[in-house]
């Protein structure tokens, strides 16, 4: 971004005066020495004067009638003062308050448990609990023949899954005789 | 009946960038909130005082109002609203505490009630529209109701104040809250976050992306 798109990204502030005394600074000396910095900042300035004054006419509101809006508030003020004004309230707003009220108890014990996880997260984190723990689940010992001579199995291929169909898809039988095949197809 | 704008702004408070050559005072100081009469009132509703209450009701109504109206669409809504708003602050007293300028937590209250409504009533034309494929262009749009003006104002000028009505209510929720907090109700950028509950960064980019939409379509003093 180019030094004078920088300060007329700031000229908005600058105008609201919400900029810090250095960037303050910065913008008046730019402006100084810029023409056109300093005409746009001009039609900013006019454009801000311009929209304070119309947004302040869009929301006038100089035909309000206060006095129904102050009964209602009071009516609003008295059904609240009134004894069966907390029953009405709904269940969640009653136990906040509920809880609000027993929060010496309830803030240490929240604060115990959760300091207690965090350890416990730590500890499982940094010495690797989990690993130690976990159970090799659904793998089989092999049968003792396997693994009595291991080596006399190893270029035999592993089916697993024997009971579902569709592992035996990949079997290659060569049929004996197409004729024969296509008949009992 | 309502005082005029311009009445949160504290003594103390510098003076607006107006003049290109003018020297610069950081606005957001720290605000003295003994200096701040609806502090004093508020802290007497803390006290029970409910005189001091209507004080502040009578005060800030209007504006209340007239903010909220640039939320919801319809006056009357907004009387809604701004009455549930009060009854709010009232109940809520107990936990007022004087460290700012009333008027920055009342409108803390105020922008949350109106951006609440405005998610409300996304949501109900969103569900509206689901359930009414094809109506969406005329059904979605909050109603626009353009406050009643004197029989003497000209037409060119109510229809101006109708187009800008209409370019507020294009804005996002979040800059037209920061918009309006900052160029009608006079809260500085640091009070404008804290109603909005947004860093002051974050407060500079929403007013300046505000101020140059709205330029767009209104500019320099054409407005």
């Amino acid at each position: 971004m180019s030094k004078c798109a920088r300060i007329r990204s700031e000229l908005t502030a600058w105008v609201d005066g919400e900029l810090t005394a250095r960037r303050d600074e910065r913008v008046q000396r730019h402006l100084a020495r810029c023409v056109a910095c300093a005409a746009e900042a001009e039609s900013v300035r006019a454009t801000i004067q311009g929209q304070r004054r119309a947004l302040s006419r869009l929301t006038a509101v100089p035909d309000l009638d206060t006095g129904p809006m102050w009964a209602a508030v009071q009516r609003g003020l008295a059904a609240a003062d009134q004894p069966g004004a907390q029953a009405t309230r709904p269940a969640w707003v009653r136990w906040r308050g509920e809880l609000r009220g027993w929060q010496w108890l309830w803030r240490p014990v929240a604060v115990v448990g959760a300091a207690t996880a965090v350890a416990v997260v730590v500890t499982v984190t940094m010495f690797g609990g989990p690993q130690k723990v976990l159970v090799p689940l659904g793998v089989e010992a092999p049968p003792p023949a396997v693994s009595r001579a291991p080596e006399l199995f190893k270029d035999y291929p592993l089916i697993q899954h024997l009971d579902a169909l569709e592992n035996f898809d990949t079997v290659n039988a060569e049929p004996l005789d197409d004729g024969q095949a296509s008949d009992h197809g | 009946m309502p005082q005029p704008r311009g009445t949160f702004r504290t003594a103390e408070r510098p003076a607006r960038n107006f003049t290109a050559s003018g020297a610069f005072e950081r606005v957001s100081a720290p605000v003295d909130t003994e200096a701040d009469p609806d502090v004093q009132l508020m802290l007497a509703v803390q006290a029970g005082n409910t005189a001091a209450f209507e004080r502040l009701f009578e005060k800030h109504i209007g504006a209340v109002v007239g903010f909220a109206t640039q939320f919801v669409g319809s006056r009357a809504r907004a009387e809604e609203l701004a009455q549930d708003v009060f009854l709010q602050i009232y109940r809520t007293r107990q936990r007022y505490v004087a460290r700012a300028r009333f008027a920055t937590w009342l409108y803390r209250m105020v922008t949350n009630a109106c951006l609440s409504e405005v998610r409300r009533a996304d949501y109900r034309a969103r569900a509206h529209s689901l359930d009414q494929p094809g109506t969406r262009d005329t059904d979605d749009a909050v109603p626009i109701e353009v406050p009643t003006r004197s029989s003497e104002e000209d037409v060119a000028g109510r229809e101006a104040l109708e187009q800008l009505h209409t370019a507020v209510a294009a804005l996002p929720a979040q800059q037209r809250a920061a918009l309006l907090l900052a160029r009608v109700e006079g809260l500085s950028y640091e009070e404008v976050a804290e109603a909005l509950s947004c860093s002051v960064a974050a407060v500079k980019s929403l007013v300046h992306r505000a101020t140059v939409t709205l330029r767009g379509q209104f500019p320099e003093e054409g407005m």
